[in-house]
């Protein structure tokens, strides 16, 4: 089984990469820059220096799952147009990729700041049809990760 | 999947820039699309998204339009397929070099795009467009159609080119239904290769930097206006 996961030079992404070369997965590693990564070479493991815009169509055949985890998390971009961009647009963008190749399931990674705070009464468990709260509704990040959910969910097949 | 014909717009270089927002610009005003780029450019995922979000039909084709037979083949296909109701030819490249320093493969492409491309497609297509009760052509010019510059030269000269014969065409189909519009924007970060030329430029150059999503909405609005 393959899984191609996105953002790995992030704290998540990294430590994704290395919990499925541990489970035995064949993983694709998709980066910006491949140069300053923290993995070692591994047998398993097949690194891809990318934008997230760009065709990965070649990448995305023979791929049974998408983990995409990039994105801009910054809070303190100005425009919203640059959280669109990568949040938004890029995450459709390679949904689309990954269902054309025949990509069996697509994880996205959003963010608890669509669903209320996050936490609720009895601990981190909080439903997810909350809708979203200020302050993040002021937010451009969490506004840019609730319109791809919103894609994601309302797209035929979705 | 092409059992019916419908209206559809034809967009020329769409997968980044200004094509790409000229996409999002007609769909959004429920236009059903082709669009038409270079292979490799992710151009299928793009039209799926465009067709998803603004719930229109997205038809796509990746093509060199730097080779003759091959716009002849699209045109074709097309003419085949849709009533062409809009056209962009937004497709273009251009660059800087010392003219002895160019190949003649940089000479031949910039030339075979923008200036043979535009025209035949314009060419091909129009029957198609004058059978509509009403059409648009736009084609996209440059700010640099208006100045000869130095270490560009074939650029201008190209971009000149079709300023020149979109207002000629625009006066031969004045009594039809096609309207002919031409658009002369200024320097816009469109692709990688533009916006790390641009990257270059000095403070100045940089504030008059446009943004295609505003060109492009400007253009179709003024478009459909029979203004421009």
């Amino acid at each position: 089984m393959t899984v191609l996961v996105t953002g790995i030079s992030g704290l998540l992404g990294a430590n994704l990469v290395f919990l499925l070369l541990e489970k035995g997965y064949h993983v694709k590693g998709v980066a910006r820059n491949i140069s300053n990564l923290p993995f070692e070479a591994h047998p398993r493991l097949l690194l891809i220096q990318s934008e997230l815009t760009a065709d990965l169509s070649a990448h995305l055949k023979e791929t049974d799952c998408v983990i995409h985890v990039a994105a801009l998390t910054q809070q303190n971009i100005i425009r919203y147009e640059e959280y669109h961009h990568v949040n938004h647009t890029a995450t459709a963008l390679l949904a689309e990729g990954a269902i054309a190749a025949g990509v069996k399931q697509f994880i996205y990674v959003s963010t608890a700041n669509t669903i209320g705070y996050g936490i609720g009464p009895n601990g981190p468990a909080v439903p997810e049809d909350q809708p979203m709260r200020k302050p993040f509704t002021c937010s451009f990040y969490a506004r840019s990760k609730a319109a791809a959910e919103n894609y994601l969910y309302n797209r035929p097949g979705g | 999947m092409l059992n019916r014909k419908e209206k559809y717009a034809v967009i020329t270089g769409a997968s980044q820039g200004l094509g790409s927002a000229f996409a999002r610009e007609l769909a959004a005003q429920q236009l059903n699309l082709v669009l038409v780029s270079l292979p490799q450019q992710n151009l299928a995922a793009f039209a799926g998204f465009i067709s998803n979000t603004y719930q229109v039909q997205v038809h796509h084709y990746e093509t060199d339009l730097s080779v003759k037979e091959n716009v002849l083949t699209l045109c074709e296909w097309i003419n085949q397929n849709f009533e062409v109701q809009v056209l962009i030819n937004n497709a273009g490249l251009g660059g800087t070099k010392k003219f002895t320093e160019a190949s003649m493969q940089y000479i031949d492409t910039i030339m075979q795009v923008n200036v043979v491309a535009t025209s035949l497609l314009t060419h091909q297509l129009l029957p198609n467009l004058l059978q509509q009760k009403e059409a648009y052509i736009l084609n996209v010019s440059s700010m640099a159609a208006f100045s000869p510059i130095g270490y560009k030269t074939v650029y201008p000269a190209s971009k000149t080119f079709i300023h020149s014969f979109s207002r000629g065409l625009s006066e031969e189909l004045k009594n039809t239904g096609v309207v002919v519009s031409v658009v002369n924007p200024g320097a816009m970060a469109t692709n990688d290769d533009v916006t790390s030329r641009i990257k270059k430029l000095g403070f100045v150059g940089r504030l008059t930097l446009l943004k295609p999503e505003k060109v492009a909405g400007r253009c179709i609005r003024q478009l459909f206006k029979k203004t421009a």
